[in-house]
Formats: structure tokens, C-alpha cells, sequence
């Protein structure tokens, strides 16, 4: 097909991760929240996305290999990773399909016409994340489910599940002094010149709060409510096994799978890790920063 | 290695791991609606009056 229609890109730098997507036609106006926005970035890119508005006429022949259950399927064949994007108002015809080459670099997405809607965020849940999950299994990184503190410069992460008390720690830090909160849900953590580093994404929970800031990660914290305020300390095997249920990682790729395991220990074995059981109210905070607190001179 | 800062043999076991799928496999649609409002996007619980079952955040 002749791309005969305009063309504008945005780069979007996600915890060093860069994402292109290049939106043709006129057709549609790609519309981006005001969290991812604040994630634009320049530089080279580690994966480049052409988005259409227009259904695709045949999905590429591939086999399924993964299904997510939900809104999400994966197919593949011998050039190609293919995403399946559907939800139940838009029917069983996928909303979006977003053909991916094979070392990941660059991508087509389609997106079909919704009813009267031409205002797309071409990077909606769940493409953005799980391209996301995929991208750092190449040896980058992980995302990890848990609100992510800036204190005094240390980075502290308070990891969980939904329900275990994340955006209502966010919310007991918010507007206290010398803290950034990265983001209330989800997390990425990568090694930089043997450190490890936590990054804020753009992808929030309740508590509506993010930020584009990296900290070097000093502590993780796994949330419990509980009937008081306590801390225990884990050993790394204790830690790998509640950050592999904290982590997003590519069920549907062994090798992806095995650097995350792999990059889950050496998370464990490098950071002090604690189970930290809570009673939601300012007592909390005042633990972990007796905890945490760089004294000055 | 040093043979005194090696540590104890202790041997393999198995862990398992509880999952909660919609979850790790990002299955669920997300609570937050997008940026767009009334015109949110197709996996938004604010589309259509819709609500769905699987709400993670």
C-alpha cells in the first residue's frame, strides 16, 4: 500500500527503553496521556512501531503460542512474533494487530476503526506493557508490580500484588519531604555498571502518581497487612520466590523466562529484602524512615 | 574459592510459585481509563458502560 498520508513520530524513553511509533494517515489522531508524555525521549531506538488506523486484510499464517486468557493473544511463525489485541466490546474480531519482527526492532501496528472514535492512544494497556515485558527479557530488565520510592536518594521498593497495599502507601508518602514516588504500581529494575537501578514508568495504579526518575534500588519491601507494623528479613531464596510473583515476565518464551529468573536473583542476592507487615496509616512511614533515614552531620 | 567462605551444601528443592494469572500475564483489563475519556480506548472499563470482571491495577 503507497503511505501517501503524513506521518508523526514520538519516541518515548521508558527506563532507558526507547519506543518509536511512527502514527500514518489522517485518518485518526494519536492521543497520549499526560503520564506517558512525560516519557518522551530521543536517541536510538530499541524498537520502532509503524501504527495504522485500518484493518489489516489477513493475519500473517502463524501458530498461537500464547494465551493470555484476556485481551491478549501471541502468535508466531518463522519471521514474525504476532500480538492479537481484542476485549469483549469490540468482539471477537481483534481491536488491534501488531506484527512484531523477529529480534524485536521494528513492528506494524493495525488498529481497526472503533464506532465514531478516531482519537487512539496507539500505546494502550496492554500493548505498551507487554512489549514492554518482552523487550527487557532480552537481557534488559524487569518489570515488577510494586510502587517504587525515591527517599534521600534510596531507592526503596514496596512490592506486591493488587490489594497488598500499594497505592495506599503511595498515598501515606505523598507530600512528605525528601521522597519521589516513581509509580504506585509498576516498576523496572535494570543493571547499570554492576548496580541496580529502579526506574518509574508511566503505568500507575489508584493512587495516580509516576514519574520519570531512576534511583538506585537499596531495599525491597514486600507488603502484608497485618495487625501491626514489623519487618522481616528474608534470605534470597524467600526473595526470588515473591519477586517471580511480582514480575512480568514472557511465559511464552524460554529464553526470556530464563534471563528473568536469572536477573530475579541476582536482584535477591544483591538487595537487602524484607516482608514488611502494615497497618495503612502514618505509623508506617514513620518505621520506614527510621529505617531507611541517611542521617546528616 | 576459599574453602572457609564457601557456602554449606543445602540441596535443591522445589518452590512453588501461586500466581495470579490475569495478573502476571497482564489478562486483565486496567481500572484506569484512558486518556481520552469519553473515547477511551477499547480495554478501558470506562468504554461503553462497560465493566468488566477482571479489574487489576
Amino acid at each position: 500500500m503507497k503511505e501517501k498520508n503524513r506521518s508523526r513520530e514520538f519516541i518515548f524513553d521508558i527506563a532507558g527503553i526507547k519506543i518509536a511509533i511512527d502514527c500514518f494517515g489522517n485518518n485518526w489522531q494519536p492521543l497520549f496521556n499526560e503520564d506517558l508524555l512525560r516519557f518522551r525521549g530521543e536517541g536510538a531506538l530499541d524498537l520502532k512501531i509503524k501504527a495504522r488506523y485500518c484493518e489489516l486484510s489477513e493475519i500473517p499464517k502463524a501458530e498461537k503460542i500464547f494465551d493470555s486468557g484476556g485481551i491478549w493473544q501471541l502468535l508466531r511463525n518463522e519471521k514474525e512474533f504476532i500480538f492479537l489485541l481484542s476485549s469483549k466490546p469490540t468482539g471477537d474480531v481483534p481491536y488491534g494487530v501488531c506484527i512484531v519482527n523477529n529480534n524485536f526492532s521494528a513492528a506494524d501496528l493495525y488498529l481497526r476503526p472503533f464506532e465514531i472514535q478516531n482519537k487512539i492512544n496507539p500505546l494502550e494497556y496492554p500493548l505498551d506493557e507487554v512489549l514492554m515485558v518482552h523487550l527487557l527479557s532480552l537481557g534488559k530488565g524487569v518489570i515488577i508490580h510494586g510502587c517504587g520510592l525515591d527517599y534521600q536518594g534510596k531507592g526503596i521498593l514496596l512490592a506486591g500484588i493488587s490489594g497488598s497495599g500499594k497505592s495506599t502507601m503511595a498515598g501515606l508518602w505523598q507530600g512528605e519531604n525528601e521522597v519521589a514516588i516513581l509509580s504506585d504500581d509498576r516498576v523496572i529494575i535494570r543493571e547499570e555498571n554492576n548496580a541496580l537501578y529502579m526506574y518509574g514508568t508511566p503505568w500507575h495504579g489508584d493512587a495516580n502518581v509516576c514519574a520519570n526518575k531512576k534511583v538506585k534500588l537499596e531495599k525491597i519491601y514486600f507488603l502484608s497487612h497485618d495487625s501491626s507494623n514489623n519487618t522481616t528479613r528474608l534470605s534470597s531464596l524467600e526473595s526470588v520466590v515473591k519477586l517471580m510473583v511480582c514480575c512480568f515476565t514472557t511465559f511464552w518464551d524460554k529464553k526470556g523466562m530464563e534471563f528473568s529468573l536469572s536477573f530475579l536473583t541476582q536482584i535477591a542476592e544483591k538487595t537487602p529484602c524484607f516482608k514488611l507487615g502494615f497497618l495503612p496509616d502514618e505509623s508506617v512511614v514513620k518505621l520506614l524512615k527510621e529505617e531507611n533515614e541517611v542521617y546528616k552531620c | 574459592m576459599d574453602k572457609k567462605n564457601k557456602k554449606p551444601y543445602s540441596s535443591p528443592e522445589i518452590k512453588k510459585i501461586d500466581l495470579t494469572p490475569e495478573e502476571a500475564v497482564l489478562a486483565g483489563c486496567k481500572s484506569i481509563a484512558s486518556p481520552t475519556g469519553k473515547t477511551a480506548g477499547p480495554n478501558s472499563c470506562a468504554n461503553k458502560d462497560y465493566f468488566c470482571d477482571a479489574t487489576v491495577s
